[in-house]
C-alpha cells in the first residue's frame, strides 16, 4: 500500500476515534457527572406532570347572534408539592409558603413528616402570580408542576344541564348531564403537553397505525346564556317568595324543539359538587321526575275533542260544580256549579266537571289514542341523560273514574320535558317534535354535525291549533282579572294546579303548580312551561307563576324583538 | 469486476472515492446538526405556543366570569334603581304592503 494511502487511513481512523471520544465523553457527562440532575428531571416529567394534566372537549352557551361562550371548559394552573426528605427546617417553609398560599397547618406537618414518601402534594389550583411568589422563595424540596381541571365559568348557570366531571375510580369521567351524556366526545386522551418530543412523536405515529376512530370535539348548547340567566333569576325571586321546595322553567321553540333555556332551582355549582350534601341537587326533573301535571292537561283533551269533531268551543253543558263516577264524586276546585257553561268558560275556570265532560264526548278509546299520540307514557329521546318515562298505565283500565281523573291531570304522571312536547303541538301547528339541547358537534378533525329539527308526528289538524289557541290566548287575557295581559300580543296560556303524590297517596296541603304559555299565540317563537313545588301561602298557579310568566315573555318579545300581532 | 477493482487501484480513483467520503461524513453530521437544531427550535416553539394559548385561555375565562357575573347584575332591578322605568301607551306602526319600490 502506498504513502497516501495509509495517511489517509489514519485520518480517518483519527477522525472516527475522536468523534467516538467526544461522543463517550458527553456520555460520561450526562450519565455519570449529570446523572441526578436528569434523573429528577425525567421523573418530573414522567411522574409528577402526567397525572395532574388532561384535556376536555369545551361545552358552550350560543346567544342568539351566535356567539359562544364558555359553559365548561378546562382551567391551567400550578400545584405545589413537597418531598419530604429534602425539606430541613418544615417550620421555616410552612411561614414562608403560608403567607401566599393557604395551606392547611396540620395537613401540611403530617406530609412533611413522611420522610419516606418521594412526593406529596400540598396546594392546588394556583394561577400564574402565586406561582412566581412560590418559586422566588427558592426552598429546596419544593416543587411547582402544571396542573389542569374542568371548570365552570357560568359557576351554577344551566348547572343541571351541564353536570359536571368527577372520579369514578381512577378515572375522570362526565358524572351528570351534558358531561356524561357526551363523555366519549368530550374527553380527550390524557396527554401530556410537556411530554418528551420525541415520545410524542412516535405516539402520533403509534395513533397513525392504530387508526383510532374516537374523535374528540366540543358541545355546543342551544341554551342562550342571556336567557338562561334571566329564566334562573326570575325563578329563584319565586322560589324565595313562596318558600317552596324546587322550581323549574323550560323554555323552547315549539316549531323545532330547540331548548332555548332549562333551569332548575334550587341547583349546585359544579365547580364545588363535592361540597354539595344534598345529591337530588343533581338530578334533572325536568327529565329525571315524573309529576300529575293537573289542569294543564285539559286544553290537550279539548284539543282532542276539538280534533275529533266531538266539540266546538261553544258547545255547552251543565256544570252542577261535581260528577259522580264509580261512586266517586269529582268536584270543582271550588266545588261550586256554574250552570250552563261553555268549552271556552271550562279553560277560563279550569272546571274539572267540564273536562271530564270533554273525554266522555271524546270516549274513552280516542281520549287514550290521544294521549298516547301527545307522546305521554313515551320519551321523547332528548339528547340529556337519565330520562323516565311517564306512568299512564291507568288508562288501560276499563273504569270510567281512570278517564275521567285523567282528563284534569290526575292519576297519569309524565315528565315536565314529556308534557312540554305534548302542550307545544297546541302551539305548532298539531306536531309532535323532537326535542334538543345540542346544538352541534365541533369535532377536532373533521366537520361539525350539526342538530337537525326533527318531526316526530302530526296529532292534531292545524285548524284545531288555531282554535284551541284562539282559546288559550282568551284564557290569559282574564288570568287574575285581565292584570297580565299584554297590549300588542296575543299569549295563550293555562295554568294548573294538583295535588302531590307520595307512594301513590295524596299528601294534604301540598301542591304542584304548573303553568304553560306561548307567545305570539298564531305563530309562536316561544313556548314556557314552569312548575313550583309545594309553594307556601299561594293556593293556585294562577297567582304564584302568572307574574314570572309574564316576566319572562316581556323579556323575550324585548330580546327577540318580536313584532307585535295585535 | 476485475475492471472495477483495477479502476479502484487507481489513485485518481481512491482520491476521489476518498473525497466522497470525507463529503458524506461532513455532510451527514451537518445535516444531523441542522436537524437537531430544528427539533429542538420547535419543540421550543411548541411549548412557548402552548404556554401563550394556556395564557390567551386564562385571559379569556377571566372575561367569561366577567361576562357572568354582569350578566347576573344587569336586571330589571337595577335598571329601576338607576332611574329607569318601564315605557307606557307604546304604538306600533304597521304597514299591510312593503313601502319600498325598486
Amino acid at each position: 500500500m502506498r504513502d497516501g494511502s495509509r495517511t489517509r487511513i489514519k485520518l480517518v481512523g483519527v477522525i472516527i476515534f475522536l468523534f467516538g471520544l467526544a461522543l463517550l465523553g458527553r456520555l460520561f457527562y450526562l450519565q455519570i457527572i449529570k446523572h441526578d440532575y436528569y434523573s429528577e428531571k425525567a421523573n418530573e416529567q414522567y411522574i409528577g406532570k402526567s397525572s395532574q394534566m388532561f384535556e376536555r372537549g369545551e361545552i358552550y352557551f350560543k346567544k342568539k347572534d351566535g356567539q359562544l361562550i364558555s359553559g365548561a371548559t378546562t382551567k391551567n394552573g400550578f400545584l405545589v408539592a413537597l418531598i419530604p426528605k429534602q425539606i430541613i427546617d418544615s417550620e421555616d417553609v410552612y411561614n414562608k409558603i403560608f403567607k401566599i398560599i393557604e395551606v392547611d397547618k396540620e395537613d401540611f406537618f403530617k406530609k412533611v413528616n413522611k420522610k419516606n414518601d418521594p412526593y406529596e402534594e400540598i396546594a392546588h389550583r394556583l394561577n400564574e402570580d402565586k406561582k412566581k411568589e412560590i418559586e422566588k422563595l427558592n426552598i429546596d424540596g419544593l416543587r411547582i408542576y402544571p396542573e389542569s381541571w374542568r371548570y365552570y365559568p357560568a359557576k351554577n348557570l344551566a348547572a343541571n344541564v351541564i353536570g359536571f366531571v368527577g372520579f369514578k375510580d381512577n378515572d375522570l369521567l362526565g358524572r351528570y348531564g351534558i358531561e356524561y351524556q357526551y363523555d366519549s366526545v368530550l374527553k380527550g386522551e390524557n396527554n401530556n403537553k410537556d411530554i418528551n418530543f420525541f415520545a410524542e412523536i412516535l405516539s402520533n405515529i403509534k395513533k397513525e397505525l392504530k387508526n383510532d376512530e374516537s374523535e374528540n370535539g366540543g358541545i355546543v348548547l342551544s341554551i342562550d346564556p342571556v336567557v338562561q340567566s334571566f329564566l334562573e333569576n326570575t325563578i329563584q325571586k319565586n322560589l324565595d317568595k313562596f318558600k317552596a321546595e324546587q322550581i323549574g322553567g323550560l323554555i323552547i321553540d315549539p316549531k323545532t324543539g330547540r331548548i332555548i333555556a332549562m333551569a332548575i332551582k334550587p341547583d349546585f355549582d359544579p365547580n364545588n359538587y363535592s361540597k354539595v350534601k344534598d345529591q337530588s341537587l343533581f338530578i334533572n326533573p325536568m327529565v329525571e321526575s315524573i309529576f300529575e301535571m293537573g289542569s294543564i292537561v285539559k286544553p290537550l283533551i279539548i284539543a282532542a275533542a276539538i280534533d275529533q269533531n266531538k266539540i266546538t268551543p261553544q258547545t255547552t253543558y251543565f256544570d252542577k260544580g261535581y260528577v259522580d263516577i264509580n261512586s266517586r264524586r269529582l268536584n270543582n276546585f271550588d266545588k261550586k256549579g256554574r250552570g250552563k257553561v261553555d268549552m271556552q268558560e271550562v279553560l277560563n275556570q279550569s272546571l274539572n266537571t267540564g273536562a271530564v265532560f270533554v273525554e266522555q264526548q271524546l270516549g274513552h278509546e280516542k281520549f287514550r289514542e290521544y294521549i298516547k299520540n301527545y307522546g305521554l307514557g313515551s320519551k321523547t329521546n332528548i339528547d340529556l341523560p337519565g330520562e323516565i318515562v311517564g306512568k299512564i298505565s291507568t288508562l288501560e283500565s276499563k273504569r270510567d273514574i281512570e278517564f275521567a281523573t285523567a282528563s284534569f291531570g290526575q292519576n297519569i304522571a309524565v315528565t315536565p320535558i314529556e308534557m312540554t312536547m305534548a302542550l307545544s303541538s297546541l302551539a305548532n301547528g298539531g306536531f309532535i317534535v323532537k326535542p334538543y339541547i345540542v346544538d352541534e358537534i365541533k369535532y377536532e378533525n373533521s366537520d361539525s354535525v350539526k342538530t337537525e329539527p326533527k318531526i316526530i308526528k302530526q296529532v292534531l289538524k292545524k285548524e284545531t291549533t288555531e282554535t284551541i289557541s284562539q282559546m288559550l290566548s282568551k284564557v290569559y287575557d282574564s288570568i287574575l282579572g285581565g292584570q297580565f295581559k299584554i297590549d300588542h300580543y296575543s299569549v295563550s296560556a293555562k295554568t294548573g294546579t294538583a295535588q302531590m303524590t307520595k307512594n301513590g297517596k295524596y299528601l294534604d296541603g301540598q301542591y304542584l303548580h304548573t303553568f304553560f304559555g306561548y307567545v305570539p299565540s298564531f305563530d309562536p317563537k316561544f313556548f314556557t312551561f314552569l312548575f313550583l313545588i309545594n309553594p307556601q301561602g299561594v293556593r293556585f298557579a294562577s297567582v304564584s307563576l302568572t307574574p314570572p310568566f309574564s316576566d319572562i315573555t316581556k323579556f323575550l318579545i324585548n330580546y327577540y324583538e318580536i313584532p307585535p300581532d295585535r | 469486476m476485475t475492471r472495477i477493482i483495477e479502476k479502484v487501484e487507481k489513485e485518481e480513483t481512491r482520491r476521489k472515492l476518498f473525497g466522497l467520503l470525507i463529503f458524506s461524513f461532513i455532510l451527514m453530521i451537518a445535516l444531523y446538526v441542522y436537524f437537531m437544531s430544528v427539533t429542538v427550535i420547535k419543540a421550543i416553539e411548541r411549548k412557548n405556543n402552548i404556554m401563550l394559548i394556556q395564557n390567551l385561555n386564562s385571559d379569556n375565562q377571566l372575561l367569561e366570569e366577567s361576562y357572568f357575573t354582569i350578566l347576573n347584575k344587569f336586571n330589571k332591578d337595577y335598571a329601576y334603581s338607576l332611574g329607569f322605568i318601564d315605557q307606557k301607551n307604546t304604538e306600533f306602526v304597521f304597514k299591510s304592503r312593503p313601502v319600498a319600490k325598486r
